[in-house]
């Protein structure tokens, strides 16, 4: 079947098997929690940064959260060319870690805007499979 | 009973206006454009496709609870080979031991998985299930095939389970047989159709749809026709088809604001007339799909609300223009790189 939506890029990205590994973050915003001093991190660690303990657990974390300030990006990298000139920004969840991402269907972005998450494509890797991920958008 | 508990819809925000498409190609007459009753039609931009609109859906149906089993519809789905259905189980965090299926029937795809969610709980194999219709026609008219003044794209997903919700199912017709009217073909990109002999004569869509509905059985008065919709003229076009008052279609509308979302536009149709049916009214759900088939499903509406917020998704639009609609859907075939972006 001809996929028209992004051409397969000749730069090499990690295997498959690295997107697979990170699936439940870029979807659901799985991080891990630490057991012992209560620590949210995002994306997951093996061990606390805070406590250095390895007693941790997977949580998904809230899908809303509050921009915390936002930039734009005109040089597109591979893969990207032609797509619209989007904002990004750090987020700050309600859980509390930050994560920086994209934002879409927005116009105007100030520090302190809702925003929620949503699952766009982020690229398409060299052994032809799409990665898919969060983005953000305006909350509603 | 087996009825519908949730529903969810996702529709691209950026828009088109057909009359944008037509200054450039001028390939049909004005009025043949706004006899279609599209004002705008969906653009997906770059980072959607199927399996994200469906995912979406999905999400916004389930809310916070979760299903045995996920059915996708579609005819736009980005793999030749791996199933939409299981990435979207992921990415709504469903339990690995889910039954997930994609069903490919053309713009049937949407009420085929609906059916099959419905066979499912009916049958006792599960409690819940999750049917999801996800197209993006858009990415897949050829530039200036008259398909692109209202080629969209778009998603709904309904929760079924064993009670009545906001609609109960009472049962089901369908109709199918060898008719090439329109069709993609392996390795190609863009529709084809065989021309106004099929498409125009009622070979197709009035034929199937008419022999769904006959078969389905409904003598008495219908309240509601949830129909596909390829433009914004055919919901009339069917009613007249299958002897309904023209009026049945209108809760119903909703290409003249995103176009033809394909599998989808049926089951966004039905969402939106749930939205306004009250309790007891008779729903009559047809869906028809190129190639050709149609399947008619009957509901009872039970005035519960389904909170889909369709309406302000349907009205949610930002409006670009055709070039930018080009970029978005690339339409034109470019360098795998160019010049100006960094690795």
């Amino acid at each position: 079947m001809w996929a028209p939506s992004d051409p397969i890029a000749r730069l090499n990205t990690a295997s498959g098997a690295r997107g697979w590994r990170s699936r439940h973050g870029r979807y659901r915003l799985v991080g891990t929690v630490c057991l012992s001093c209560d620590a949210v991190h995002f994306p997951s660690r093996r061990v606390c940064p805070s406590c250095r303990s390895r007693d941790l657990a997977e949580k998904a974390l809230s899908r809303t959260g509050k921009v915390v300030c936002a930039a734009e990006d005109r040089t597109p990298l591979a893969g990207h060319a032609g797509r619209p000139v989007s904002p990004f920004a750090i987020i700050t969840l309600d859980d509390g870690p930050s994560v920086l991402a994209e934002l879409v269907e927005v116009e105007a972005v100030t520090p302190g805007l809702r925003v929620e998450m949503v699952i766009r494509k982020w690229r398409r890797e060299s052994n032809g499979l799409y990665q898919y991920g969060y983005k953000f958008r305006e909350a509603r | 009973m087996t009825g519908l508990i949730g529903a969810g819809v996702a529709v691209p925000a950026t828009r088109v206006a057909p009359a944008e498409i037509h200054r450039v190609w001028a390939n049909v007459p004005e009025q043949v454009v706004r006899r279609f009753g599209v004002i705008h039609r969906a653009v997906p931009e770059p980072d959607t496709d199927t399996i994200t609109l469906a995912a979406e859906a999905g999400r916004a149906a389930l809310g916070t609870s979760t299903v045995d089993a996920i059915f996708l519809g579609t005819q736009t789905n980005p793999y030749a080979t791996r199933s939409a259905a299981v990435i979207v189980a992921d990415m709504l965090g469903l339990p690995p031991h889910v039954f997930a299926t994609d069903l490919q029937c053309a713009d049937k795809s949407g009420t085929a998985a609906l059916l099959s969610a419905i066979a499912w709980v009916s049958a006792g194999l599960g409690e819940t299930a999750l049917a999801i219709g996800a197209d993006t026609l858009a990415l897949h008219a050829a530039p200036g095939d008259p398909l692109e003044y209202t080629a969209g794209a778009g998603a709904a997903a309904f929760v079924v389970g064993a009670e009545d919700g906001a609609a109960a199912f009472v049962r089901m017709a369908s109709a199918a047989t060898d008719t090439p009217d329109r069709y993609r073909l392996d390795g190609e990109r863009h529709l084809r159709t065989t021309g106004s002999a099929m498409t125009a004569t009622g070979v197709g869509l009035e034929h199937h749809v008419g022999l769904a509905f006959e078969r389905l059985g409904v003598a008495e008065e219908i309240e509601h026709l949830a129909v596909s919709q390829p433009d914004a003229a055919t919901p009339r076009r069917i009613a007249k088809t299958v002897g309904a008052p023209p009026s049945t279609t209108d809760a119903g509308l909703v290409a003249d604001r995103i176009g033809d979302a394909g599998s989808a536009s049926v089951l966004l149709s039905l969402v939106r007339v749930l939205e306004k049916a009250v309790k007891g009214e008779r729903i009559v759900v047809l869906s028809y799909g190129a190639g050709a088939s149609s399947d008619a499903l009957l509901f009872r509406a039970t005035g519960k609300p389904l909170m889909s917020e369709v309406d302000f998704m349907l009205d949610n639009a930002i409006t670009i223009d055709y070039p930018t609609a080009v970029r978005y859907e690339r339409r034109y075939a470019g360098h795998e790189r160019l010049i100006g972006t960094y690795e």
